[in-house]
């Protein structure tokens, strides 16, 4: 096969991207393995080779005797059109296999806008789209990762879905299809006994009805052994949770090129438009001398020469400034940096950020989302300008020259006067930059908008998004109030934000259309220069169903979610009560510092937020010796 | 063995250890461009934990210097790289360590201390003018090893083999088109040789290469199979480079 696909590797661009042999792989005995499971990430190599997931699972996964997991990624379309060309069918980069020889092809779903690839993929790997029309000795094809958490548009396609945290649950389903496949078993058998772990959700069990108006009626299961909701997996003691000592270092540049320690999961804020907030819950940490014992592993085996703090927000881990300051101290003199990619618009980040970087390169990045203090307060984004100007006015003085702010237009409630706001508070950063003295050859600040997508589970899952018109208007305002010098105007499209809107709200009706979509070429959407709208709209036009009902119609309180008969723990009681608060302008404090908000997640689940800050902790940490002599 | 870290002098260092590095790049590590290599082995370096030294400044890395770049898709059987260590290793001890925690392709074979630095002791860059390149070409039908002989005869016999070659613009310039050029690659042939086997036939050229004149395998084949009896798709050929040279200067 290698020698095959070798014959039009220099007929594409990057062939690096197709022919694996990275440092750290697994090759694993093929014919001696039971389990064989292909990691699909729908995305080009450089993003899923950036994906931490990935190289979770891999240790995972291969850590097993009796599994093995090898990966696969979208190939760019110069590829695909090769591959398609000299029939080359989509195969693993390990051992060069045809995909379709594996026992779970297994995609992570970390947009929307990879579905199209997903049906691209199945089809390269020359497997039926419809999993009802694959056979028994087809793969199954599961699917996990954010996305997951409504998976309703892809439910024709995927035999079986994991919600939530993959660490534990991977295990429980590897151990029952080993077991399974020893003893003989069919597509269907499998499906049904996966169906009854938690954390497992196989859409061909649940029957969707639909009211005349087009609004769900009811999701019910097949049968009543099979719980009518499906509960999101989250693991608990984290910080000794199965953690990679070795990840794939790719030869070519990939985004992430870096080792990512993960010190946190989950993240404290709330902010009602984040669904990263919600699905990660509750807030967990782990220990510094974990995560000083995984670094060490991890630099050494990698030989990477910069360790990334990895999590929602960095600057909120509770010990954050000792693991810096012991890692710095650790690799400072080896040459290798730390770095934080996460930071919240504040002077304690930018002085974090100070302290631990030393190379000022690309400069700063703060994400306001909203331009004023009242739509701040709206979406529970709680700083202020003059966190904001403090931040900036602190990153000027520690040598950064350029800053990045992100905002999103749209969001629920927004006016015009919001949107000038966001013009508003470019210039007042901008003036701290020049009353600095930074040059105004370096100095620069980047506006960056992206805009406001509904998503599930969410306090704002309910709202309507803006339509594509007046998203587009106060684009233009916005980008004509910032032509300033050293001022950048950078924004997405609206029509991509749009059909992402719908497949993030969507139900299993759109399988079709995101069929329709993948048969008249689109792929790789959320590329903005495959992203094909046209024909988006024609395949929306030729389903027969209209977009806007899913993108920019408010849904009801009472009416049923797509995604209703998926528990991600979060009680729909503290989301509306979020949703009135939103709209009086009130805030929700933290649930890590302050207080536990009452979202109902921790009670349900069992579980409880895992905090490391303690001075015993600290002490117990640092010198285990000192604290067993004077016992 | 002796297992040490990279460590950032506190003062600059100046006693150094020079050690020239023999490697291959074939197989898989083929597609990986000259970028790609300088990551990869500043990283192997740091997972072999060589006591090597940074350099001084902002940013602190690796001070490694390589010879000519090789494009994306040939293998080289001989490539060389120049590392400055601040203990003394054998160089047995060198290449074991690297080998250990190197990916597919890529291969130390010899290592060699070097004479202290002095003024002629010039880098890779500028001591290597000449790569010899071996390319296997897959034929759709077999021919004659007499035909190929004749031809090869006749391809050197050409006092001039111009080729033209599109420049681009550079970045900042007025010109916003390609401009041809036209380049005699002739004088930068040294020698070209032939043989078949089966439906494969194997060309050994040696090129001029450097600032003193360079000719790519590409652009001799290129002229090399427009007339061939024989149809051939380029991207096929597999092409390695097997020598940089003149050898004798390069190893001490
Ligand atoms: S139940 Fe309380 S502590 Fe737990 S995640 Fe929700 S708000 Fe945070």
């Amino acid at each position: 096969m290698l020698k095959q696909i070798e014959k039009i590797l220099l007929k594409v661009q990057k062939p690096a991207r197709y022919v694996g042999g990275e440092w750290n792989i697994i090759r694993k005995n093929w014919a001696e393995t039971a389990v064989k499971v292909v990691f699909a990430f729908p995305d080009v190599y450089e993003i899923g080779m950036s994906h931490l997931g990935l190289q979770i699972l891999y240790h995972i996964v291969n850590s097993r005797d009796d599994a093995l997991m090898e990966r696969v990624f979208a190939p760019w379309p110069d590829m695909e059109e090769m591959m398609r060309k000299h029939k080359i069918p989509l195969y693993s980069l390990e051992s060069y296999r045809p995909v379709r020889d594996f026992d779970l092809f297994a995609f992570t779903l970390q947009s929307e806008m990879t579905y199209t690839n997903v049906l691209n993929m199945l089809d390269l790997a020359g497997l039926p789209l419809s999993s009802a029309e694959r056979k028994d000795e087809d793969p199954l094809v599961i699917a996990g990762g954010p996305c997951a958490c409504n998976p309703e548009p892809l439910a024709d396609f995927i035999d079986l879905f994991v919600l939530g945290e993959g660490e534990e649950v991977i295990q429980e389903l590897l151990d029952l299809y080993s077991l399974m496949s020893r003893e003989g078993y069919s597509r269907r058998q499998f499906l049904y006994r996966a169906a009854k772990i938690a954390g497992i959700y196989v859409p061909s069990f649940y029957l969707v009805s639909y009211r005349p108006d087009g609004r769900i009626e009811a999701v019910k299961p097949v049968q009543d052994d099979l719980p009518a909701r499906v509960t999101r997996r989250v693991v608990t003691n984290f910080d000794q949770i199965s953690y990679p000592t070795r990840f794939i270092v790719p030869g070519i540049e990939i985004v992430h090129d870096r080792v990512m320690l993960e010190i946190m999961r989950g993240c404290a804020h709330g902010c009602r438009f984040c669904q990263a907030g919600i699905i990660y819950r509750p807030v967990r940490e782990k220990t510094p001398a974990t995560l000083l014992s995984q670094a060490e592993k991890l630099v050494y085996s990698t030989g990477y020469d910069e360790i990334s703090l990895i999590s929602l927000s960095s600057a909120d881990y509770s010990r954050i400034k000792e693991v810096a300051r012991l890692l710095l101290d650790r690799f400072e003199k080896q040459g290798v940096n730390v770095s934080l990619p996460s930071l919240r618009a504040d002077t304690f980040s930018v002085a974090l950020a100070q302290e631990v970087q030393r190379v000022r390169r690309a400069g700063l990045t703060f994400a306001p989302e909203a331009g004023s203090q009242r739509l701040r307060k709206v979406i529970n984004k709680g700083i202020t300008e003059e966190d904001l100007l403090g931040a900036v006015s602190s990153a000027f003085k520690a040598g950064w020259s350029a800053v990045k702010l992100y905002f999103m237009l749209g969001l629920p409630t927004e006016t015009e006067e919001d949107v000038i706001e966001i013009a508003r508070l470019a210039y007042r950063v901008l003036r701290v930059g020049i009353d600095q003295k930074i040059s105004s050859a370096r100095l620069k600040v980047t506006v960056s908008v992206s805009s406001f997508v509904p998503k599930a589970h969410t306090v704002f899952q309910w709202e309507p998004q803006g339509e594509v018109a007046v998203l587009r208007q106060r684009q233009k305002g916005l980008r004509e109030k910032l032509k300033g010098r050293n001022l950048v105007f950078r924004w997405s499209e609206p029509e991509m934000s749009f059909i992402e809107a719908v497949l993030a709200r969507g139900d299993r009706r759109l399988g079709r259309v995101i069929e329709e979509a993948w048969r008249e070429g689109c792929r790789f959407d959320g590329w903005s220069e495959y992203f094909l709208y046209e024909r988006w709209c024609n395949a929306f036009q030729r389903v027969g169903l209209d977009p806007a009902f899913y993108a920019n119609r408010r849904y009801d309180y009472d009416e049923v979610l797509p995604w209703e008969h998926l528990n991600f723990g979060v009680s729909k009681d503290f989301l509306r009560r979020e949703v009135e608060l939103a709209l009086k302008g009130q805030q929700t404090p933290t649930c890590q510092r302050e207080k536990c908000a009452g979202c109902g997640l921790c009670p349900a689940f069992g579980v409880i937020p895992e905090i490391i800050a303690s001075e015993v902790n600290e002490v117990a940490v640092r010198n285990p010796e000192v604290i067993n002599g004077s016992f | 063995m002796e297992v040490f870290s990279p460590v950032l002098p506190q003062k600059p260092v100046n006693v150094f250890w020079r050690y020239r590095l023999q490697f291959s790049k074939m197989g898989l590590a083929c597609y990986l461009s000259h970028h790609d290599l300088i990551r990869t082995f500043t990283r192997a370096i740091r997972r072999a934990r060589l006591p090597v030294a940074l350099t001084q400044g902002f940013n602190p890395h690796l001070d490694l210097s390589y010879g000519p770049p090789l494009p994306v898709g040939i293998a080289g059987e001989k490539e060389y790289l120049d590392l400055n260590l601040i203990r003394a290793l054998s160089p047995a001890s060198i290449c074991s360590l690297l080998n250990k925690v190197l990916p597919e392709g890529l291969r130390v074979n010899k290592a060699w201390l070097m004479p202290k630095r002095s003024k002629d002791s010039s880098s890779l860059v500028t001591l290597i003018c000449q790569a010899t390149y071996l390319a296997r070409i897959p034929l759709a039908e077999e021919i004659e090893a007499v035909e190929l002989a004749n031809y090869i005869r006749d391809f050197l016999a050409a006092d001039e083999i111009v080729i033209l070659r599109l420049i681009k613009p550079k970045k900042k310039s007025k010109e916003k088109e390609e401009k041809e050029k036209k380049q005699n690659i002739r004088p930068g042939i040294f020698s070209l040789k032939g043989q078949v086997k089966a439906k494969e036939m194997l060309l050994e050229m040696k090129l001029s290469l450097g600032s003193k004149g360079n000719v790519r395998p590409e652009q001799v084949l290129r002229v090399f199979l427009a007339n061939f009896p024989a149809q051939v798709d380029l991207a096929e050929v597999k092409i390695i480079r097997t020598e940089l040279g003149p050898p004798e200067l390069l190893t001490p």
